[in-house]
């Protein structure tokens, strides 16, 4: 039944027959057998992203008071979120470093990733893992440890350090430093998995692809320009795309730095440790919502490039 | 060797130290006494008696009960061994399915888990938060375990092998010999796609092990805290890693060889299953990227 159709008489309704049948069908046992083996799944993917994600969505417009009930506030929250000096300011911290961040882990990863592809042999795959290993140990642990490495006193380049003028590891950690300490933060943890991703990538390049370009007189200049890197871009794309999304959520890193150095800037350096202390310090769910539904908003828009400007979809199907 | 191979190689090298160097000063910073020997180079050995002492005094760390680390370290075991367990049972089961069934919806639940993938779990937590709270679940075991165990890398990986290297014709034929539809899928098609699975596992045994941001917001009693939220609490409690750090301020005994100590046990349970898993996880990395 359309919705033009309401308050009709019931004769000039007119029914699709076979959407009728249809909906009346028992679901086929396929059906039912795949039902099984999907719920548990489902069930955890809309309690804990759809419906988080859907419950923000709706919290972000609800205009929140202690000791009396929601009530629907339309874009107070957002207002709220966007006149606040420290949304401003970390908007801006995480800006610079996606910045810094993106390009230069692109270009390193490409650079290694095509050494390695160069002289492919044992001791390429032996490089490969080292250069893995700091994947596993992302979070706390490899914010801690580089905490370790900045700190003139007990750090193997102390030296470095001094030089540069820091002599303590509250000196080094100042605000306008932040941003490219979380970046090689984020270059030891994350480098070496996209190095393997991208070697993989180029591994699925034809030989005779790179044999005939070869005979065309390219040179190994030309090859990366012209024949690497136009294979590789739909990992390339992928690569930027989910570092994106995963380097505006940074938390770990700031909040180890505010832990061991005791505050200061690190405390609400970040987006998400600033919707963090909406939600503690403030109690403002409403706010917290509101930001969560940006940064959200900020991935489904990378998720969108991904689909338009590869074959993503194509490729699973 | 040509000019240019000596270049790559001194590259190559150079980001071995980039890598590997840390985790290298890591493991010795741990055998190093008082604020790690500051006359002695930075890569030097200390002596295992160090190791002992500084095991001894974080065993002694307390904020409201004895052998707290290892308190944490057996969270963080829960915690991962039992959302893995839970993501290995939900995601497996649901790839197979979206790839040998059709059925409707499953175009959908393939875009969702897609979508969910790349939006990264993080900007989620403090929704999770709220809905957590209204279900009661904050500061519990279960608050901790369940967010986690929604993994759908886990999902698509399983989808992904399934659709590509389980043949539709063997999974036929095990029908027609009077397999049920659970027996081709726990007979069959599952002990065929034990290196994905236990690429699975890896995986968001990694990704549940390491996760700091939804425990450190879903839990305020220290007591259910895991290692890697537990580190940075010590961290902050002991002043060691503040000018503070070296002088009597320090209650707990805490200086940073505890601390490098504290960081290197955090890491290690994940290094060990790493390199006895190496091969697996690159060769499922293959798969994902591939496909992906």
């Amino acid at each position: 039944v359309q919705p033009a159709d309401i308050g009709k008489p019931a004769e000039l309704i007119r029914v699709n027959p076979e959407g009728r049948r249809r909906l009346l069908r028992r679901p086929s046992r396929e059906t039912r057998w795949a039902a099984a083996f999907v719920l548990p799944y489902t069930l955890l993917l809309v309690l804990f992203a759809i419906g988080p994600a859907l419950y923000a969505l709706w919290l972000s417009f609800e205009k929140t008071t202690i000791g009396a009930p929601n009530k629907w506030g339309g874009l107070v929250n957002y207002a709220h979120v966007f006149h606040d000096v420290s949304f401003s300011i970390a908007a801006k911290d995480v800006g610079e470093f996606l910045l810094y961040w993106l390009p230069i882990s692109v270009v390193l990863t490409v650079s290694l990733a095509l050494i390695l592809h160069a002289r492919r042999g044992r001791l390429s795959d032996a490089l490969r893992m080292i250069y893995f290993i700091p994947a596993a140990v992302t979070g706390s642990a490899a914010a801690l440890l580089w905490l370790f490495m900045l700190d003139p006193s007990v750090s193997p380049i102390g030296w470095l350090i001094r030089a540069m003028g820091y002599d303590s590891l509250a000196a080094i950690t100042q605000v306008g430093n932040l941003a490219v300490i979380f970046m090689v933060m984020a270059l030891w943890t994350s480098t070496g998995f996209w190095i393997v991703v991208i070697y993989g990538a180029l591994m699925d390049i034809p030989r005779h692809v790179i044999e005939a370009a070869r005979i065309d007189g390219c040179g190994p200049f030309r090859l990366v320009i012209h024949i690497h890197l136009p294979l590789i871009r739909k990992y390339l794309l992928f690569m930027l795309v989910l570092s994106f999304a995963g380097g505006s959520q940074l938390f770990a890193e700031p909040s180890t730095l505010a832990g061991a150095t005791l505050g200061g800037a690190a405390n609400s350096w970040s987006l998400s440790q600033l919707a963090f202390s909406y939600a503690f310090q403030g109690a403002d769910f409403g706010a917290t919502s509101a930001l969560s539904i940006l940064l959200l908003a900020t991935a489904m828009l990378a998720t969108l490039v991904i689909v338009a400007r590869s074959d993503f979809f194509g490729t699973v199907q | 060797m040509t000019p240019g191979q000596v270049v790559s190689l001194t590259i190559l090298l150079a980001f071995v130290v980039f890598f590997g160097g840390p985790l290298l000063w890591l493991v010795l910073a741990t055998t190093r006494s008082g604020d790690l020997d500051l006359a002695n180079h930075a890569f030097s050995f200390g002596s295992i008696g160090n190791v002992v002492h500084a095991f001894d005094h974080l065993g002694k760390y307390s904020l409201d009960m004895h052998w707290q680390l290892a308190y944490w370290a057996l969270n963080s075991l829960i915690y991962a061994s039992a959302s893995v367990a839970i993501i290995c049972a939900t995601s497996i089961p649901a790839g197979y399915a979206l790839a040998v069934y059709r059925f409707p919806g499953r175009k959908v639940l393939l875009a969702m888990t897609l979508v969910s993938m790349t939006m990264p779990l993080a900007a989620l937590v403090l929704p999770q938060f709220i809905e957590l709270y209204k279900l009661h679940l904050l500061n519990t075991r279960l608050g901790v375990i369940l967010p986690l165990s929604f993994y759908p890398f886990g999902a698509f990986l399983a989808y992904v092998n399934f659709s590509s290297s389980v043949s539709r014709d063997l999974l036929g034929a095990a029908r027609i010999d009077g397999c049920r539809e659970f027996q081709v899928f726990s007979k069959i098609a599952a002990p065929l796609s034990k290196g994905v699975i236990a690429v699975i596992a890896f995986f968001s045994f990694v990704a549940t092990w390491n996760n700091y941001f939804l425990p450190a917001v879903v839990l305020s009693q220290n007591s259910l805290y895991p290692l890697p939220v537990g580190l940075v609490q010590v961290t902050s409690t002991s002043f060691a890693m503040t000018p503070l750090g070296g002088g009597t301020a320090n209650l707990y005994n805490i200086h940073k060889p505890e601390i490098a100590l504290a960081t290197l046990l955090t890491i290690l349970p994940v290094m060990i299953l790493f390199f006895f898993s190496q091969r697996f996880v690159r060769e499922g990395m293959l798969v994902g990227a591939r496909k992906g």
